[in-house]
């Protein structure tokens, strides 16, 4: 690539930039491709020698976004309108500018706008929660209460959202202690209808274990603000926890609040679990033949279970499997560490920067381990036996061991 | 090396070439090589954020009809030089303590 194309790529990619700060960014490379060059390298030698573009980009950026230097980049976009001369000598870039404090000023007006907004909304929801908490309250506690939660169990689809429910049905199982407006519910279906199990939630840590008899339950927290939804769709069953608040968080809930528990008895074909901000554990389960398990930054953790086609990604959680039997595993992660201790018939295992750690039931001639890293420590590969275990991590360790019997 | 480690020391190492005297973008470079990996990418941020923090003063001087830009190191550079110099006084204690732990006694 010619120097000339070069800065105008680079240019292009700092579009949002003032052009100040954009020109500073393309004069010192421009300076560096004519000092290569009167080294003796050529145009292009010089140009390919700064490296990657995106990584350069890349680099600007960073930069500028910790100094939070982007807000004055689109301020100073105004300013430089009216074309002011730099000169040439030292440059300083700090001002106090007049759009600055323009900015200010409507940051504190949308503020009070938001807030107004905010609380219009809160007054007319607090409506609808009140009612429900009071209507509670006066209920008696009746175990035998014909109240049926859910009419799906005669296996129509309908969408429920729990929250738009009055007091009625809202409490089977336990009148229970309300935590920053939550109440407790129960929702329960016969496994017959369930063939495949979705559950979703964006804060609350999923905890599985075996159910009785033939009903699944699911036991869950909600409020007006963060419900769950079930619904039935062709054989499958999906409890999916929604909200309408923008920023969710666990504060003012009790520990045991933001756990929502699911009995599985067996009959199910295919489980798929997932939260963005939860975790995911999963206990003495003998798991659906297709069971996918992802996260982005809770933690995963599978204990005592068996599984066929068993699936787990996250990116920032921490993985554990123990003392587990699984046909075929895939487990992916990309910054959390990865820990299994279990027994196999073909796992592949993939980090980016985390670690890897394997620890696997049997010996060398049951079998063959490959790994595999770009930049991390990992132990060679060994064995010779049928079934194939490899792990590959960009810059993770990986370690695994051969053991006769769970810890 | 930990990358956040090394973006550190990166800001003193360049510091530390500019006290000998100062210089341009590509001179750094070179004269950095025998110490550290730095590339262009690396070394502008970091010219900035010196600059920024009012450890270096730059200017512009010509040179074969093109404009090279130059930095001088200022006193509050040759602060952070010292401070740096203190802190790992400690942390060369720590690391011999560390070292004789290891390799004085038997193990446990």
């Amino acid at each position: 690539m010619k120097k000339a194309e070069f800065l105008a790529l680079l240019r292009e990619r700092l579009a949002d930039f003032s052009n100040e700060d954009a020109e500073k960014s393309a004069a010192f490379y421009s300076e560096m491709i004519d000092d290569r060059m009167e080294e003796g390298m050529t145009e292009e030698e010089a140009v390919a020698a700064l490296g990657n573009l995106d990584d350069i980009v890349r680099s600007i950026r960073q930069e500028s976004h910790r100094d939070g230097e982007s807000q004055r980049h689109t301020q100073r976009r105004e300013e430089e309108r009216t074309s002011e001369e730099r000169p040439i000598s030292g440059e300083r870039s700090r001002h106090l500018s007049v759009a600055g404090i323009i900015g200010i000023i409507i940051g504190i007006i949308a503020i009070l706008i938001a807030v107004t907004i905010l609380l219009f909304t809160t007054v007319r929801r607090n409506g609808q929660g009140s009612t429900q908490n009071v209507s509670q309250s006066v209920q008696p506690v009746d175990g035998n209460s014909s109240v049926q939660q859910n009419p799906q169990q005669t296996g129509n689809s309908s969408v429920q959202s729990n929250s738009q429910q009055t007091g009625n049905s809202s409490t089977q199982q336990n009148q229970g202690t309300v935590s920053a407006g939550f109440t407790q519910q129960e929702y329960s279906l016969d496994m017959a209808s369930v063939q495949q199990l979705y559950v979703s939630s964006l804060i609350d840590e999923i905890r599985i274990v075996p159910g009785d008899g033939t009903q699944l339950r699911a036991v869950y927290w909600q409020s007006s603000e963060l419900w769950y939804e079930t619904r039935q769709e062709n054989g499958a069953l999906y409890i999916e926890q929604k909200s309408s608040q923008e920023q969710i968080s666990r504060r003012g809930r009790d520990d045991d609040d933001y756990k929502i528990w699911i009995y599985l008895p067996q009959g199910a074909t295919a489980l798929n679990v997932s939260t963005t901000g939860g975790e995911i554990e999963i206990t003495n389960l003998n798991l659906p033949g297709t069971t996918i398990l992802s996260s982005t930054n809770g933690d995963i953790d599978l204990k005592n279970c068996t599984g066929s086609d068993v699936q787990i990604t996250s990116t920032t959680g921490d993985i554990d499997v123990e003392a587990s039997v699984i046909n075929n595993l895939q487990v992916n992660n990309t910054a959390g560490s990865i820990d299994l201790e279990m027994e196999a018939q073909a796992a592949a295992i993939v980090n980016a920067s985390g670690e890897v750690e394997v620890k696997l039931l049997g010996s060398g001639a049951d079998y063959t381990v490959q790994t595999q890293t770009t930049t991390g420590r990992a132990m060679a590969g060994s064995g010779t036996g049928s079934r194939l275990i490899s792990i590959t991590t960009e810059s993770g360790k990986i370690e695994y061991e051969f053991i006769y019997g769970w810890d | 090396m930990d990358v956040q480690l090394k973006r550190g020391v990166l800001e003193i190492c360049v510091l530390a070439v500019l006290n000998r005297g100062e210089s341009y973008g590509y001179q750094m470079i070179k004269d950095l090589s025998s110490c550290i990996e730095v590339s262009e990418s690396t070394l502008y941020p970091i010219l900035k954020r010196l600059e920024k923090n009012e450890c270096v003063t730059v200017f512009t001087v010509e040179h074969n009809s093109r404009l090279r830009k130059y930095y001088r190191i200022t006193g509050e550079g040759q602060k952070k030089i010292r401070a740096f110099l203190e802190e790992w006084k400690e942390m060369m204690g720590i690391y011999h303590f560390i070292e004789d732990q290891v390799t004085g006694g038997a193990g446990a």
